[in-house]
């Protein structure tokens, strides 16, 4: 059931063809939504292609500068701590020996907590580093697992054994001399030279290049290269052309394209065909001592990443939101023709029923 | 019978049919829909790439950890410079000084890896919510496409 019209319409049927008004608004006035549509849409999705091309890059760019690893300081003690030297060694006749030994005349800190034992393997020492250090006079050491009578051991057997000890502060400087207050000034200054030479470098980070290597082929240089590229010739053209400047005809600062272009600009200052330089890149002047306490140089570059991750995430927003808005329109077109259909389908049912009675 | 006078079939003009019309341009909807579903794919990598940094973040200020409980300290009873005169109380004084003063440069240093890992943080949630809101606008659009097709089709 319809109402029958003789018009030419936009779908090229021909004039002569009747057609029913329900035809002309499910086609005519939904063709004008489909094109309104059709051309915002268009643009919008070469748009989006871009953003999700440039947050795909991004995300790229981030995984290659996660290819660092910390390294770890090590063992201060063992690292920077003088090596063990033998301070001392004991004749022992029988199993138990009282000796004489002030480690006050040595200049110890930090006992070994080994003590090497000459013939004597098997038993330990029953004393604890601590406990060696401070003592003075007589000191009897004991074994474990020696009988006190030292029967176990040969008659005139001769054994000998040495404490073996280790410091950071060098013998010359312990105790140093002492001040009027009673400070030990050159004891403090070695102590904290020692200390600078391990802890006053930051904790550093290595660069790994990931299971490809560097050189080669799909390895961490010839990646970034490609990236490299990818937003010099595609990225930043296609993100120029969407961009909305501002009133003065100038870029916005702080869109994606602002910071895509930064973001190639420290890309283009690291030569990444050369592994030391891609290195740089990496640890992002994180090893530099100092440069963590200047938030303007350790870790700028992913500073850089993160923006621009923020500036596409933001991009997409925008451009999400004015997907919603042609979805809308779109509904809207849509629902009004829906409605119009049923007015017009009762207004004939109306018709219908008057010429029935 | 001849069947070479019979006129072929032509189907009768269905001027309601969208088809031979428009349907390329209705679906641009479709490629969007598409683009929205790859943007959530994409905006997940960059989630996950963002949570690598940040887990590397985590072991740098573990490493400082680590460092700091190896920065020694002198105590009167035990260790070296333990005596009780003032000579040893004096020089553990010192030392103590200087073992708080690298502690402390080495918090200062931590707390930047700690800030700067706080940061990230707020800006994997941030990625995280406009995966939602991305993954939220694909359901939208299905469902409202699925709203559309049943008014028209009324």
């Amino acid at each position: 059931m319809g109402i029958s019209i003789n018009s030419a319409n936009a779908l090229g049927v021909p004039v002569d063809q009747p057609q029913s008004l329900q035809a002309m608004i499910e086609l005519v006035y939904v063709q004008s939504a489909n094109d309104v549509l059709y051309n915002h849409l268009q643009s919008l999705q070469q748009y989006l292609a871009t953003t999700q091309n440039t947050a795909s890059v991004l995300a790229q760019l981030q995984n290659l500068h996660n290819e660092v690893s910390v390294v770890n300081k090590g063992n201060f003690a063992s690292g920077y701590w003088n090596g063990f030297s033998t301070i001392y060694t004991i004749n022992l006749v029988t199993g138990n020996s009282a000796t004489v030994f002030d480690p006050t005349n040595y200049p110890i800190h930090f006992f070994s907590p080994f003590v090497s034992l000459f013939g004597l393997s098997g038993y330990n020492l029953l004393h604890s580093p601590e406990q060696l250090t401070g003592l003075s006079g007589t000191k009897i050491w004991q074994f474990q697992g020696l009988p006190a009578s030292g029967s176990i051991l040969p008659a005139n057997t001769t054994l000998s054994f040495a404490i073996k000890a280790r410091s950071f502060v060098p013998a010359s400087k312990y105790p140093g001399p002492v001040d009027a207050n009673g400070n030990s000034q050159e004891t403090e200054g070695a102590y904290r030279t020692a200390m600078s030479a391990f802890f006053g470098t930051p904790v550093g980070v290595s660069a790994n290049f990931g299971s490809a290597g560097f050189y080669g082929s799909g390895g961490f240089s010839q990646q970034i290269l490609a990236i490299k590229t990818e937003i010099s010739t595609q990225l930043i053209p296609g993100l120029s052309a969407s961009q909305v400047r501002l009133a003065n005809g100038q870029e916005d600062p702080h869109s994606l394209l602002a910071q895509m272009r930064g973001v190639l600009k420290t890309l283009n200052s690291y030569n990444f065909q050369n592994e030391q330089s891609a290195i740089a890149w990496l640890t992002d002047n994180y090893n530099t001592a100092g440069t963590q306490n200047n938030a303007t140089s350790g870790g700028q570059i992913q500073q850089q990443l993160t923006n621009a991750i923020t500036a596409a995430e933001s991009l997409n927003t925008t451009q999400t939101e004015s997907v919603r808005n042609y979805l809308y329109l779109f509904e809207e077109y849509y629902k009004s023709a829906t409605s119009i259909l049923q007015q017009m389908t009762q207004i004939i049912q109306k018709m219908a029923d008057g010429i029935a009675r | 019978m001849p069947t070479e006078n019979i006129p072929p079939f032509v189907p009768p003009y269905d001027p309601t049919d969208l088809k031979s019309g428009h349907y390329t341009e209705t679906g641009i909807l479709n490629n969007i829909f598409n683009e929205v579903i790859q943007m959530t794919t994409v905006l997940q990598d960059v989630a996950a790439s963002q949570a690598n940094r940040l887990n590397f973040l985590s072991q740098w200020q573990s490493a400082y950890t680590n460092a700091m409980s190896q920065v020694p300290s002198f105590t009167a009873g035990a260790g070296p410079f333990s005596g009780d005169n003032t000579t040893d109380s004096n020089i553990r004084q010192d030392l103590n000084r200087v073992s708080s003063a690298v502690t402390q440069t080495m918090q200062n240093r931590q707390s930047i890896v700690s800030d700067n890992a706080k940061a990230l943080q707020s800006n994997v949630n941030q990625t995280n919510d406009a995966v939602n809101q991305q993954s939220n606008l694909g359901t939208s659009i299905i469902q409202e496409m699925s709203t559309l097709l049943s008014s028209i089709f009324h």
